[in-house]
């Protein structure tokens, strides 16, 4: 819904969840769920640069595998309401999933085994986002537990861990970052017109963000509100 | 608050949800507080169709007053959300200022 004077970069039109991850034509959350059960064998990498849709890919993702038991974070933002408990497809599959979204070490740490302990059970799917903010001996400790209680896995990482096949890997090309600025534009009816940013100078700033769409997004809401 | 129900088949909803609150919207995370409350189950639904409105009052607070800045906005809204009973649901929301009482000159 667009609010008069909304400026259509703000957080509440641009955070995970609030857009749906785009896959390539060929390629979508069937073939994302069979690579995962069949390929990586239920543990799987996200990889990615910072900004680049990970978080939007588990909000986009995850609900569809089955009822999710818990939203774990210590700090930042909760999922939308949409990546809440949901039934899906692979309900029989997966019977559960548990998501932690790392944000402090230490206290996110604890919290893992302190659930742990009490919850985990055969095919439940532990989903962590920001593996990489982990302690090595931590990962390890998380991949064993896994391992032994015969638990599924998702994680999301800037880079490429050991012990995890990489499920997928996301990256937001110029041509992708058109199309959906050019959705956020239209779904808030914008004055501002998509062509104002070609493809060109948005393959610029993403080149200058290192591939960070997010920071892309809160370039463009500074310009937008220069236009106000 | 006025309200009026239009084009609404009275078998399909649910309930209605009337509630009035304020959010920021900006660069950063968002904050939410809400005010106001009120839920309308079928059997509790205005018989109101049409031209008459329905009507609730609200006492509003001295704060959050709205804000129109460039990192931060604050919008107060009355939402109305009505649920059908096929699982989908209707949102409508009606932003309005909250704030001192604009002087003439």
């Amino acid at each position: 819904m667009r609010v008069p004077g909304s400026n259509p970069f703000a957080t509440r039109y641009t955070a995970p969840g609030a857009i749906p991850y785009q896959f390539p034509t060929d390629f979508g959350m069937q073939q994302l769920t069979d690579r995962w059960l069949g390929d990586c064998h239920g543990r799987g990498l996200i990889v990615g640069p910072h900004g680049s849709g990970k978080t939007s890919l588990l909000h986009s993702w995850v609900p569809s595998l089955g009822p999710i038991e818990l939203v774990h974070q210590v700090a930042g933002f909760l999922p939308s309401p949409e990546a809440r408990p949901q039934t899906g497809q692979l309900q029989a599959v997966v019977p559960g999933i548990r998501w932690f979204r790392l944000t402090h070490q230490q206290r996110a740490l604890q919290a893992i085994w302190d659930d742990s302990r009490r919850h985990w059970r055969p095919e439940l799917a532990i989903v962590v986002d920001g593996y990489e903010q982990l302690h090595p001996w931590a990962r390890w400790r998380l991949l064993n537990r896994c391992r032994r209680l015969r638990c599924r896995l998702i994680v999301t990482s800037h880079r490429r861990s050991l012990g995890i096949k990489t499920l997928w890997r996301t990256d937001v090309s110029p041509e992708l970052g058109h199309r959906l600025i050019s959705q956020l534009l239209e779904r808030n009816r914008s004055t501002i017109r998509a062509e104002e940013w070609t493809k060109e100078q948005l393959s610029g700033r993403l080149e200058r963000q290192s591939g960070n769409f997010r920071e892309v997004l809160f370039e463009l809401y500074d310009l937008a509100e220069q236009d106000r | 608050v006025e309200y009026r129900l239009v084009g609404t088949t009275w078998g399909r909803v649910r309930a209605l949800e009337l509630s009035v609150l304020w959010y920021t919207e900006g660069k950063g995370n968002e904050d939410t507080g809400l005010h106001y409350f009120h839920r309308l189950t079928e059997d509790q639904l205005p018989i109101q169709q049409g031209d008459e409105p329905d009507r609730f009052e609200v006492q509003l607070p001295q704060a959050p007053l709205s804000y129109e800045g460039s990192l931060i906005k604050i919008r107060w809204v009355v939402r109305g959300r009505l649920l059908l009973s096929d699982g989908g649901e209707v949102l409508v929301d009606r932003m309005f200022r909250l704030g001192p009482p604009v002087r003439s000159s």
